[in-house]
C-alpha cells in the first residue's frame, strides 16, 4: 500500500463526512486549528478511519499524537508497513 | 471617559432593573408556584420581557440598536446559533421576540437575581452537564415550544472574528430534528469588553437568518458539516454588517 493511497484514502474520510473540499487538503493543515474539528468532531473522525482501514484505533496511543494531515498520513503508513493485511481491509 | 461610559450605562441598566423587578416582583413570585414545565416557561418569559425593555428603556440613550428578521417567520422549537463578541449579547438575543433558554456557562447562572432566575427558567449550563444531560433538557424547552439559543463559539471573542465553534449543538440539532436560525450580532465587540468596560458607544446591528431547515440539516452527512454550513453563512452575513456599521459611521 503505497502513499498516495493512504492519502487518498485518509482524504475521502474529510471529504465523504465532513464535505471538506479536497483542495482544503493540503498536508500541513492543522486538524484543530485550521480544520476547525472539535473533540466530537474527532471521534467522529476516528471512527470514520476505523471504518475505512478495517482497524480498531481506540487502543493506539499514537493516534493520539496526529495534530496535521501529514501526521495522519504517517500514521497510516507506519501502520501498513507494519501490518500489510491493512490494505486488503480498506473498504 | 471609559470609567464615565461604563458607569453610566450599568447605573441605568442596574435602575432599569430595580424598576421593572419591583414592578413584577408578584408575578415572578406566583409563577414559581406553577408547576415545572409551566414555571420555566413563565420566568423564560419575564426574562425575555427584560431584555427587550433593558434595551428600549435602559440603553437607547447611549446607542442605537438595528435589528432585522429575515426569517418567513420564526415559531416553534429551533436552535438560536449566535456570535458572541461580547456579555451584552444575552440581552440582544432577546430581539427576535421569542422566550428562549440560553446555553450559559457557569458563571452567569451565580449572579445575583438573574441567576436563580436563569436557573429555574431552565437556563442550559453548558459546563455542568454531560451530553446526554444536556440533550434532555433541551428536548424539555421544546416540549415547552421554546427555542434554545446558544453560543457555540463558546466564549466572548470580543472581535469581528467568530471563533471555531463547538459542534455538540450542531449533533443536538441533527437528532432532535430541528431547525437552526442563525442571529447575527454585529458592532458590539468592545461593548462591553472582557473586564466588562464600556470602551466605546456604537451602533449595533442583529439580524436574524435562517432557518437551515430540518430537511436541509438531514441531508448534511455530520454535525461538522451542519456546523461549518451555519460558521461560513454567519462569517459572510456579520462580514457585510460589519462593513454596513463602518459605511453609516463614515457619513
Amino acid at each position: 500500500m503505497d502513499r498516495s493511497e493512504i492519502i487518498r484514502t485518509v482524504n475521502s474520510i474529510f471529504i465523504e463526512r465532513f464535505e471538506m473540499e479536497e483542495s482544503d487538503l493540503t498536508p500541513e493543515k492543522k486538524i484543530i486549528e485550521d480544520l476547525q474539528l472539535d473533540s466530537l468532531d474527532l471521534v467522529d473522525m476516528i471512527v470514520g478511519l476505523q471504518q475505512k482501514f478495517g482497524i480498531m484505533l481506540r487502543d493506539n496511543p499514537e493516534i493520539r499524537n496526529v495534530r496535521t494531515l501529514e501526521d495522519v498520513y504517517d500514521f497510516f503508513e507506519k501502520l501498513a508497513g507494519e501490518h500489510p493485511e491493512i490494505a486488503d481491509k480498506i473498504k | 471617559m471609559i470609567l464615565a461610559r461604563s458607569v453610566a450605562i450599568y447605573s441605568a441598566t442596574l435602575l432599569w432593573a430595580l424598576i421593572f423587578w419591583s414592578v413584577f416582583f408578584l408575578p415572578v413570585t406566583a409563577a414559581f408556584l406553577l408547576p415545572a414545565a409551566k414555571r420555566r416557561h413563565r420566568l423564560r418569559m419575564f426574562l425575555l420581557f427584560f431584555g427587550l425593555s433593558t434595551i428600549r428603556f435602559a440603553w437607547r440613550p447611549f446607542f442605537r440598536i438595528d435589528y432585522e428578521d429575515r426569517t418567513e417567520g420564526f415559531e416553534g422549537p429551533g436552535i438560536v446559533v449566535a456570535d458572541h463578541r461580547s456579555a451584552i449579547d444575552a440581552f440582544l438575543v432577546a430581539l427576535p421576540r421569542r422566550s428562549a433558554a440560553q446555553t450559559v456557562n457557569g458563571w452567569p447562572l451565580k449572579l445575583p437575581v438573574l441567576g436563580p432566575m436563569a436557573r429555574a427558567a431552565g437556563y442550559l449550563n453548558i459546563t455542568a452537564w454531560d451530553y446526554d444531560t444536556l440533550r434532555a433538557r433541551i428536548e424539555e424547552v421544546f416540549s415547552a415550544g421554546d427555542p434554545i439559543i446558544s453560543y457555540p463559539e463558546g466564549t466572548r471573542s470580543e472581535s469581528r472574528k467568530m471563533n471555531p465553534f463547538h459542534s455538540g449543538i450542531f449533533r443536538i440539532a441533527m437528532e432532535l430534528n430541528v431547525p437552526v436560525y442563525m442571529l447575527c450580532i454585529a458592532g458590539n465587540q468592545h461593548m462591553p469588553d472582557r473586564k466588562f468596560r464600556f470602551r466605546e458607544f456604537r451602533n449595533m446591528k442583529v439580524r436574524l437568518l435562517g432557518p437551515v431547515t430540518a430537511d436541509e440539516i438531514r441531508q448534511c452527512a455530520s454535525a461538522y458539516a451542519l456546523k461549518m454550513k451555519v460558521f461560513r453563512r454567519m462569517t459572510d452575513e456579520l462580514a457585510s454588517m460589519d462593513a454596513e456599521l463602518d459605511h453609516e459611521e463614515t457619513i
